[in-house]
């Protein structure tokens, strides 16, 4: 091709190339953005709180757990064996620690002699069930809901507080052989 | 290291707003918690970053949602982002990820012979007159054909060339590449586009 061909060609190109990209969005595009992520960010912060406000509550929980349990075996009732780690045993134990207090004391397994509990006895009645059938709690729906959605995580914090709770127990017979012993 | 540390940032109940020194700067985009900075982007580069998907999706519907796209991710990631000086340049590149991602998605169209024939015609017509009409359909397809071909490396550089904001230290910055190199890659992606035109051109006859 002659030079001033070449020359047209370089022109029309600059051209052609200028007008194949002159692009312009229809109107209103930034308020469609804007509301796309309005949009997003509403979504994205529900999806990301959701595990957050589980994983507060079922700590809040365990911890509830972890109080009412030493309350529990510092008030001198004797030691029960330590439940089964699994998502039934966590249930099974916040039913019983929410259970209405039974001021009778439990059948002792120990055979040493002690002091007479200064309690008072009221008669409950027997029942077929245990842990008693009531609806459960906020506490432990948020538990229940939890341990359902993250089984894994229940599991290990109930081994966590099976662990803990062998430790309290470990402590207490420590504690009443030392008590037994000295008298 | 961030440049708004140098500005005044006020505090107000607990949210941190800055100058307009910082938002010009555009570093602000990223180390700022306040929604406003994320608003004062899409205002100011929406535009920009549309034009970059359209370059690359050549439709407008793809191109929206590219835009959305990209800015939906610049919501995600800023908070982990920081040190980021130029919110253009920072744009132009996500917004032409975004827009590369969903192009490998869609199959390529060729082109008939009828419709480079007629695209041709229009070359040789608007070469004849000397005068820069408008591109028909047939030619501006050829064209986007012709550029679609042209190896990745000098593709890109092209494409982002025919973006108005950008200028060649942009490119560079975008594709990550020298100024120097971009300019090299530009001159010679224009050189096979001219080529391939005069081959057609020749290949389809001449004009009765």
């Amino acid at each position: 091709m002659a030079p001033p061909d070449r020359d047209r060609l370089d022109q029309w190109l600059d051209g052609a190339l200028r007008q194949n990209e002159i692009a312009e969005p229809r109107p209103g595009l930034e308020g469609r953005v804007l509301a796309r992520i309005a949009a997003e960010s509403k979504r994205h912060g529900t999806q990301r709180s959701w595990p957050w406000i589980l994983a507060t509550a079922s700590a809040i929980a365990v911890f509830a757990l972890i109080g009412l349990s030493v309350s529990h075996y510092s008030a001198k009732t004797p030691s029960t064996a330590v439940p089964q780690v699994s998502r039934n045993s966590v249930m099974a134990r916040v039913a019983e620690i929410s259970a209405p207090v039974s001021l009778k004391p439990a059948v002792r397994r120990s055979h040493r002699k002690r002091a007479p509990a200064l309690t008072r006895t009221i008669d409950e009645p027997k029942l077929e069930h245990f842990p008693s059938r009531r609806p459960l709690s906020e506490q432990e729906r948020v538990l229940a809901s939890y341990a359902a959605r993250f089984p894994a995580e229940a599991a290990l914090i109930a081994r966590e507080q099976a662990k803990f709770e062998q430790e309290i127990a470990k402590a207490q017979e420590e504690a009443e052989k030392d008590s037994s012993g000295s008298n | 290291m961030n440049k708004v540390a140098a500005n005044p940032v006020f505090v107000c109940e607990g949210r941190r707003s800055v100058t307009e020194e910082a938002l010009a700067s555009g570093a602000v985009l990223m180390s700022s918690t306040n929604e406003d900075a994320l608003e004062t982007a899409v205002h100011e580069h929406a535009r920009l970053v549309y034009r970059i998907a359209y370059s690359v999706l050549r439709n407008h519907h793809d191109a929206e949602d590219a835009t959305q796209e990209t800015f939906i991710r610049v919501m995600r990631y800023r908070r982990k982002l920081q040190g980021v000086d130029h919110a253009k340049t920072y744009l132009a590149r996500i917004a032409w990820r975004v827009a590369l991602e969903r192009r490998q998605a869609k199959p390529e169209v060729s082109l008939g012979e009828a419709a480079i024939a007629e695209a041709i015609v229009q070359l040789r017509s608007q070469l004849a007159s000397g005068e820069q009409t408008t591109l028909g359909n047939e030619m501006a397809a050829l064209l986007e054909s012709l550029i679609s071909a042209l190896p990745k490396t000098l593709r890109d550089p092209l494409r982002l060339s025919t973006v108005e904001e950008f200028e060649p230290r942009e490119i560079a910055d975008v594709l990550r590449t020298s100024e120097a190199s971009v300019r090299s890659r530009l001159f010679r992606a224009r050189q096979i586009l001219k080529e391939k035109l005069q081959a057609l051109e020749g290949n389809h006859g001449t004009p009765r």
